[in-house]
C-alpha cells in the first residue's frame, strides 16, 4: 500500500512539469566571442556600452562549402552583458545561452576605466554559466570593428572562432600570452600587473603585445618584444628565436627550454636575481667555407653575445615596467607574499613606492646544444 | 474415484475404460499364461508413450512363454502367481508393484506399462517409457566457440543425465516432485549437499512445495511463482541451456531445477554478477574474459544510458559538451522538425518493431531483414530529414549493445528501464537521468534472490570472499581457490594449492 | 520465508560512514575555512577528525558494554523511556533540519547550474521522493546501497583532482602558518558541520556482523581517515587554482574549479555536468541514512513494526522545512546554526552521555 501511494505521487509529478527548460540546441544562439564598447548614443539616457555578440551560423557548419556567411553579429546598447542578452531577445527568436562564450574583447577606452571593468568582470566572475576560463583582449579603437573585420577575414574561418583557436595556438611565438579571467583576478588580488594580449584588425586580425593591467585599469601598452621578454622571466613561455650579425653573416638560433628562476639575494635592499637557462640551437647561418661553428671557442662567443643580448632586452623590458609604468607584471610581490612572508608583510604597504627602486639583475646561461644537419 | 484396485481383473479394466473414456490411443492386451492355471492378466498402455518392442518381448513374451507357473499348486497360487510373475517373470529392468489407482494412472499416463494378473489386488508398473523426442544438439541461446555442445532436450531424465555426467559426487542430490494438478509435470531440484548452503536448500524446496497450480506449461511458470519479487522486471532465477552451466553453477552452491518439457534449465539464487557471465567465460583465457566482461557492462552503460543522454543534452543542457562537439550536433539537428524526445521516441519505436518483426522469421532471411531493415529505415529517415543521423547512430548503439548481455531478460529488463529514463531525460535533462539511475540502484538492492542479495558482488562482502574476483574481471583459475561467497557455501574452498608448481610462472 | 538477516559487514560499514560524511559540506568547506583560517585551513580539518575520534570510540564502546542490543533498547534502560523519547526528539529534529538543509542546498544548486527555468520546489521534491523510495528498506539495503555508492564518493574527489591538476600552480598553497591561530577554534566549528553524519553508527553498529573490538575500531579509523584525506585535499585543489581571495568571495569553490577545466585538446572541456551527476548521487547517499533513521526513530516512538509509513509521513514535512528560509542568506545562516547546535547534542552529548550513565549503572548494579 505504501509503495503504492509513493508510486502515484512519483507519476503525478510528471503530470505536473511543463518541460520547461526543454529547448532544442539548433535553436539556441550560443555566443562564441563577446565585444564591449563604449556606447556611442549620444543621448542622455543612453546605456553605457555597445555590446556585440559574435555566434556561428549553424547552416554554414553542415558538410561541404556554403556560400553563407560562417559566423554572425548581433549587438545592443546596454549597461551589462546580461542587459545585452535581455535586449536581443526582442530581436531574435532564439535564446541566448552565454555558456560557450570564449573570449571577451574589451576596447580600449572601456579597460581605461577602472569601474567599468571591475562591474564587467565581476559579471561574468559572478554567473553560474559563464566559463571562468574565457579569455580576455583588448584592442584600440572599437571592438565591434575587429570584430566585423574578423567575420570579412574568411580564410581564417574556424568552427570555435578566431579568437580562441588564435589564443590557444599551441605555437605561438610568444608575441602575446593569453590571460583567462581567473588568472586576471588572480593576478589582481595579488597586486600583480596583468597583460591582456592586444588585438588589431590592420590589415589582418592579429595578435601581438598586450595591454598592460593594474588594480583593474588600463595603463599602458607593450609591444610583442616586452610582452615575450616578461613572459619569458616570469616563466610563462619557453622559447625565443632570436637573429644576430655574427662574423659578417645573419646566425639565426633558436633558443629553447628556458627555464627562468628568480631569488632573493639581498634581504636588506632587496635585489632580486633572475636566473636563465637556455639551450640554443642554430636555424641559419651561411653557406661559406670561412665561417665555421666547429670549435668551442667560436659557440663560447656566441653563448656570450647572446646572453648579452638578452640581458640588455631583459633590462630594457624591466626599466620601463619600473619606472615608466610603476606595475610588477613580474610578480615579486607575489614572490615574496609566498616565499618571504616577513619582508612582505614590511613591504606590502608600501609596494607602489618601493617598486621602482627594486634592483632586479639577469643572469642567462646559454649553451648551444645542437646546429642542425650541418658540420659547421 | 475408487482407491484401490480389486482382485477382479474384469473390475480393474472395466474401471479403467470408464476414467479413460474417449481416449482411443488407449491399448488394452489381454493375455492367458501358463497352459494348465490359464492365468488372465492384462496389459494396458497409451500407444505412442511406450516402446512397444520391449513391452512385447520383455513383458507379454517373457510370461507366455512362461513355464514354471504351471507347476504351482492350487491352494498357495494366487499370491504366489504375482510373486512369480514379478519376481522372475518379467525381464524388466524397472518393475513396481501398486495397489492405488492415482499412481497407477499417474504412470500409466507418463508412458508406463500397466500388468494386471486376475486374483491379485497389486498391479505391476513396468518401466517402459518411449515417446518420441529430440535429439541431443547444440543450445540454441547459447553457442560458445570452444567448449562442449551439448544441449538440454525437453526430457528430464535426459537433462538430469547431461548434468550427471559432470558431477560424479556421491553428495549429489536429485529430488524429484510433481508439481501442478492436471499436468503432474515432474521436477528435478538438483545441489551438491556437502557445498550448498542447508538454508537456501530447504527454501527451494518449500517454495516447490507450496505451488498448487492446474498446469506448469514451461520452466518460465516455474520461475515466476517461486520468485521473491515478481513484480520487478529483473529476473531473479537465471536460466540456461547448457550442461556445463548448470554444472558449474552447482560447483559453486548453487541449486538447479529441471522441469519436464522444458530445455531451460533454473539456476537459483541469481545475482547481478552471475547473470553477466556466460558460458564461454569458462572456456577462454582469463585476460580475454576480463576485457569482454568490462566490454558488457560497458554495454549495460551504453544501453541504458546513451539514448537519454542524447535527449538530455541535446534539449537541455547545450553547455556540457565541449563547445566544437556542441555546435555539430546543432548543424546536424539544423532542419530536423521534432524535437530530440520525440525524434527519439521514433526511432526506438521503430527498433522495437524491428526487433519483434524479427523473431518471427527464421532462417537466413531473419539477419537480413534485421540488417536491411535498420540500415534502409535509418538512411530513408536521415535523408528525408526526419531524424538527424547521430540519432541513428546512438540508436544502433543501443541495439547492438543489447545484444552484448549474455542473459536476454536480464536486457530485456534494462530495456524497460531505459524508456523510463527517456521519459525521466525528456522532463528534467540530466538531473532525471541521475534520479532514474539513483532508482534503479536502489530497486536492485532491494531485490533478493532467494534470501542472497541481488546485488551481492558490489554490495560489500569483500574482495576475499572471492565475489570480485570473478565478476567484474576475471581473475586466472590459479587464484580463484575460493568459491564465491555469496551463497554462503559450507564448503568454501575448491581448489587446494599446495601441490600447485609455482614455479612454472616464474618466467614471465 | 528464509529469514533475511539484517547484517552488515565491516566493509559496508565503512562505506556507510564515507558515504554520510561527506555530503553537502563539502562543496562549501573550502570558503568557510579560508574565510576563518586563510591557507591554513588544512589544520583544522585535522584537528577536527582528531576530535570526532574519540566519540567514535565512545560509541564502539557503548554497543560493546551492551552487547545484542541495539540503540533503542540501551537507551531506554540507560535513560529511562521519558528522557530517552525526548533525546530520541531531539535526534529527529536534528535528522529533518540535515535532510531539508540538503534538499534545499540540492534544489539551489540544481536549479542554478542545471535546470534553469524548473521550480525549484518541484527539483527537491523529486528529490525528498527518491531518497523515501529507497528509505523504505531495511538498514542492510541501505548498507548495500552506501556501499555501491561509495566507490563514487572516492571518485569524485579523485576525478576533481586528476582534471585540474594540469592547471594547478602548486606554490599557491604557500606562505604556510601564517595564520592567526586564534581562529582556530572558529575553523573547527565550520568543519564539525562537514563531519556529520556518522551517528548512523548508532544505528547501524549492533547489525554489524563482526563484532570484535579491534575490526570495528580499524574500520572507524579507515573512513574517519579516508574523510579527512579527502577534505585535506579538495581544500588543497582550491588552492593551487584560485587566489585566496577568490576562495574566500566564491561560497561553492569545488564547483568553481569544474568550470576551471578546459583542456580543448583531450576533449575535457565543461565538465560540470558530469560532477554535477556524481554529486547528486554522492548527496543522496548522504540523505539516504538520515532519513532512514528518522523513520525508524518515529517507528520505535510510536510502536509499530515497520518505518515504511513514517517516510511517507516525513516526506511533506520535509519539504516544508525545507522551504521555509527564503533567501540563500538565511538558508546559510540560519540552519547551519540549528545544525550545529542539534549536532553538538547529538553526537557529543548524548553518546557521552549514555556511556558514562550506563558505566555508573552497571558499576553500581554489581556493588
Amino acid at each position: 500500500m505504501k509503495k503504492k501511494l509513493l508510486i502515484i505521487l512519483a507519476i503525478s509529478m510528471i503530470f505536473t512539469t511543463g518541460c520547461w527548460d526543454m529547448i532544442e540546441i539548433e535553436d539556441r544562439l550560443l555566443p562564441y566571442t563577446v565585444a564591449i564598447d563604449l556606447s556611442r548614443d549620444g543621448k542622455d539616457n543612453a546605456k553605457r556600452f555597445f555590446i556585440c555578440f559574435s555566434y556561428p551560423n549553424i547552416n554554414a557548419l553542415t558538410e561541404g562549402p556554403s556560400q553563407e556567411d560562417y559566423a554572425f553579429l548581433i549587438n545592443a546598447n546596454a549597461d551589462s552583458i546580461f542587459g545585452a542578452v535581455d535586449q536581443i531577445s526582442s530581436r531574435t527568436y532564439n535564446p541566448v545561452f552565454l555558456k560557450h562564450l570564449k573570449v571577451i574583447v574589451l576596447s580600449d577606452q572601456v579597460a581605461q576605466n577602472e569601474q567599468y571593468m571591475r562591474e564587467i568582470l565581476d559579471g561574468l566572475k559572478r554567473d553560474y554559466i559563464i566559463n571562468k576560463m574565457i579569455d580576455l583582449v583588448i584592442t584600440r579603437g572599437s571592438a565591434h570593428e575587429l570584430l566585423v573585420k574578423k567575420l570579412e577575414s574568411s580564410r581564417q574561418h574556424t568552427i570555435e572562432g578566431l579568437f580562441t583557436t588564435l589564443l590557444r595556438n599551441k605555437q605561438r611565438s610568444n608575441q602575446f600570452t593569453p590571460m583567462s579571467l581567473k588568472d586576471f583576478i588572480y593576478n589582481m588580488d595579488h597586486k600583480k600587473a596583468a597583460i591582456i594580449p592586444l588585438a588589431s584588425g590592420d590589415p589582418e586580425i592579429e595578435i601581438a603585445g598586450g595591454g598592460l593591467f593594474k588594480d583593474y585599469r588600463l595603463i599602458g601598452f607593450i609591444d610583442a618584444d616586452e610582452n615575450r621578454n616578461i613572459s619569458l622571466l616570469n616563466g610563462d613561455a619557453n622559447t625565443e628565436d632570436i637573429d644576430f650579425e655574427y662574423n659578417g653573416a645573419n646566425l639565426s638560433l633558436s633558443l629553447l627550454a628556458i627555464r627562468a628562476r628568480k631569488k632573493l639575494v639581498d634581504e636588506e635592499n632587496l635585489k632580486i636575481q633572475y636566473q636563465l637557462s637556455v639551450d640554443a640551437q642554430v636555424h641559419q647561418y651561411v653557406i661559406d667555407p670561412d665561417k665555421k661553428l666547429q670549435t668551442t671557442e667560436v659557440f663560447e662567443d656566441i653563448q656570450n653575445k647572446i646572453a648579452k643580448i638578452m640581458v640588455d632586452d631583459f633590462n630594457q623590458t624591466i626599466e620601463r615596467l619600473q619606472k615608466e609604468f610603476n606595475a610588477d607584471a613580474l610578480g615579486i610581490l607575489e614572490y615574496l607574499y609566498k616565499f618571504h612572508p616577513k619582508i612582505y608583510k614590511e613591504v606590502e604597504k608600501d609596494w607602489d613606492s618601493i617598486f621602482p627602486y627594486i634592483d632586479i639583475e639577469v643572469d642567462v646561461d646559454v649553451k648551444i646544444r645542437r646546429r642542425g644537419l650541418s658540420d659547421y | 474415484m475408487i482407491e484401490k484396485i480389486s482382485k477382479n481383473i474384469d473390475a480393474n479394466i472395466q474401471y479403467i475404460k470408464d476414467i479413460l473414456r474417449d481416449n482411443d490411443d488407449l491399448v488394452i492386451r489381454n493375455f492367458e499364461v501358463g497352459e494348465v492355471l490359464r492365468v488372465k492378466m492384462s496389459v494396458v498402455y497409451i500407444d505412442g508413450l511406450i516402446n512397444k518392442d520391449f513391452i512385447s518381448q520383455f513383458v507379454i513374451g517373457s510370461l507366455m512363454r512362461e513355464e514354471d507357473i504351471k507347476s504351482f499348486t492350487l491352494e498357495g497360487y494366487k499370491t504366489t502367481i504375482f510373486e512369480a510373475v514379478q519376481k522372475h517373470g518379467l525381464y524388466s529392468s524397472e518393475i513396481k508393484d501398486e495397489s492405488k489407482w492415482d499412481p497407477l494412472f499417474k504412470a500409466m499416463l507418463s508412458g508406463d506399462t500397466l500388468l494386471f494378473v486376475d486374483g491379485c489386488d497389486k498391479a505391476i508398473i513396468v518401466g517402459s517409457r518411449g515417446f518420441p523426442s529430440r535429439s541431443i544438439g547444440e543450445p540454441q541461446t547459447e553457442t560458445v566457440i570452444r567448449g562442449p555442445r551439448d544441449g538440454f532436450t525437453e526430457v528430464i531424465k535426459f537433462n538430469t543425465t547431461l548434468i550427471r555426467r559432470r558431477i560424479r559426487d556421491t553428495s549429489l542430490r536429485v529430488k524429484m516432485y510433481s508439481v501442478g494438478r492436471r499436468s503432474q509435470t515432474d521436477v528435478a531440484v538438483m545441489y551438491i549437499e556437502d557445498i550448498a548452503n542447508k538454508e537456501l536448500v530447504e527454501e527451494v524446496k518449500r517454495r516447490i512445495e507450496a505451488i498448487d497450480i492446474d498446469a506448469i506449461v514451461d520452466s518460465t511458470i516455474l520461475e515466476n511463482l517461486i520468485e521473491d519479487n515478481y513484480l520487478s522486471p529483473f529476473p531473479q532465477v537465471e536460466n540456461t541451456e547448457r550442461p556445463d552451466s548448470v554444472a558449474a553453477a552447482l560447483y559453486e552452491g548453487r541449486v538447479a531445477i529441471v522441469v519436464d518439457n522444458s530445455p531451460f534449465v533454473l539456476i537459483v539464487p541469481a545475482t547481478v554478477g552471475t547473470l553477466m557471465q556466460s558460458a564461454e567465460d569458462h572456456y577462454t583465457r582469463w585476460i580475454e574474459v576480463s576485457v569482454t566482461r568490462i566490454i558488457r557492462h560497458l554495454g549495460l552503460l551504453l544501453l541504458l544510458l546513451s539514448g537519454p543522454l542524447y535527449v538530455a543534452l541535446t534539449a537541455y543542457h547545450p553547455g556540457l559538451l565541449p563547445t566544437k562537439l556542441s555546435y555539430f550536433l546543432a548543424a546536424s539537428r539544423n532542419n530536423v522538425p521534432f524535437p530530440a524526445i520525440v525524434e527519439a521516441a521514433l526511432m526506438e519505436i521503430t527498433m522495437e518493431l524491428l526487433r519483434e518483426g524479427g523473431t518471427r522469421i527464421s532462417g537466413p532471411i531473419s539477419t537480413t531483414i534485421g540488417i536491411v531493415g535498420g540500415l534502409i529505415i535509418g538512411q530513408a529517415a536521415v535523408e528525408a530529414g526526419i531524424v538527424s543521423p547521430l540519432m541513428i547512430i546512438v540508436v544502433a548503439i543501443t541495439t547492438v549493445a543489447t545484444f552484448v548481455i549474455p542473459s536476454y531478460e536480464y536486457s530485456a529488463a534494462f530495456r524497460m528501464v531505459k524508456f523510463v529514463l527517456f521519459l525521466f531525460s525528456g522532463f528534467f535533462g540530466l538531473y532525471g537521468i541521475t534520479i532514474g539511475v539513483i532508482l534503479v540502484l536502489s530497486h536492485l538492492a532491494k531485490l533478493n534472490s532467494f534470501g542472497i542479495p541481488y546485488t551481492s558482488p558490489y554490495s560489500g562482502l569483500g574482495v576475499i570472499e572471492g565475489d570480485l574476483k570473478d565478476v567484474l574481471v576475471k581473475v586466472p583459475v590459479q587464484k580463484l581457490w575460493l568459491r564465491p561467497g555469496f551463497t554462503k557455501p559450507r564448503d568454501k574452498q575448491r581448489m587446494r594449492l599446495d601441490k600447485y608448481d609455482e614455479k612454472r610462472n616464474e618466467d614471465i | 520465508m528464509m529469514k533475511r538477516e539484517t547484517k552488515i559487514s565491516n566493509i559496508q560499514i565503512k562505506a556507510l560512514i564515507v558515504s554520510s560524511i561527506i555530503g553537502v559540506g563539502v562543496l562549501s568547506l573550502p570558503n568557510q575555512l579560508a574565510n576563518a583560517m586563510d591557507k591554513d585551513g588544512w589544520i583544522a580539518i585535522l584537528l577536527t577528525a582528531l576530535l570526532i575520534f574519540p566519540i567514535v570510540l565512545v560509541m564502539i564502546q557503548i554497543f560493546e558494554d551492551n552487547p545484542n542490543k541495539d540503540i533503542f533498547q540501551i537507551g531506554n534502560e540507560t535513560f529511562g523511556k521519558p528522557l530517552f523519547t525526548l533525546c530520541l526528539v531531539i535526534y529527529l529534529a536534528y535528522y529533518i533540519a540535515i535532510s531539508a538543509y540538503i534538499a534545499r542546498t540540492l534544489g539551489e544548486l540544481i536549479k542554478a547550474f542545471l535546470l534553469f527555468q524548473t521550480p525549484i520546489r518541484l527539483i527537491s521534491f523529486i528529490f525528498i521522493l527518491t531518497v523515501a523510495y529507497a528509505a523504505i528498506s531495511e538498514i542492510d539495503v541501505i548498507a548495500r546501497l552506501a556501499y555501491i555508492l561509495y566507490p563514487l564518493t572516492i571518485g569524485f574527489a579523485i576525478i576533481l583532482i586528476l582534471v585540474a591538476l594540469p592547471g594547478s600552480d602548486f606554490t599557491n598553497i604557500l606562505p604556510m602558518f601564517q595564520s592567526d591561530l586564534r581562529q582556530l577554534p572558529n575553523g573547527i566549528r565550520n568543519t564539525i558541520f562537514s563531519y556529520v553524519g556518522f551517528e548512523i553508527l548508532l544505528f547501524a553498529l549492533p547489525y554489524a556482523e563482526n563484532k570484535s573490538r579491534k575490526r570495528l575500531v580499524k574500520a572507524s579509523i579507515y573512513s574517519i581517515g579516508i574523510v579527512t584525506v579527502i577534505y585535506i585535499a579538495l581544500f588543497m585543489l582550491t588552492l593551487t587554482q584560485l587566489s585566496v581571495a577568490q576562495i574566500k568571495a566564491d561560497p561553492y569553490p569545488l564547483l568553481l574549479i569544474t568550470k576551471l577545466v578546459d583542456l580543448p585538446g583531450y576533449f575535457l572541456q565543461n565538465l560540470d555536468g558530469v560532477i554535477m551527476t556524481i554529486w547528486i548521487m554522492v548527496i543522496f547517499s548522504t540523505m539516504l541514512p538520515m532519513y532512514y533513521s528518522s523513520g525508524k526513530i518515529l517507528s520505535k516512538i510510536f510502536n509499530t513494526k515497520s518505518h515504511s509509513i513514517f517516510i511517507l509521513i516525513l516526506l511533506p514535512i520535509i519539504f516544508l522545512v525545507a522551504f521555509i528560509p527564503d533567501t540563500i542568506v538565511e538558508l546559510d545562516t540560519i540552519m547551519p546554526l540549528i545544525i550545529n547546535i542539534l549536532g553538538t547534542l547529538v553526537l557529543a552529548i548524548i553518546p557521552l552521555a549514555l556511556f558514562l550513565v550506563g558505566r555508573i549503572k552497571r558499576r553500581r548494579g554489581r556493588s
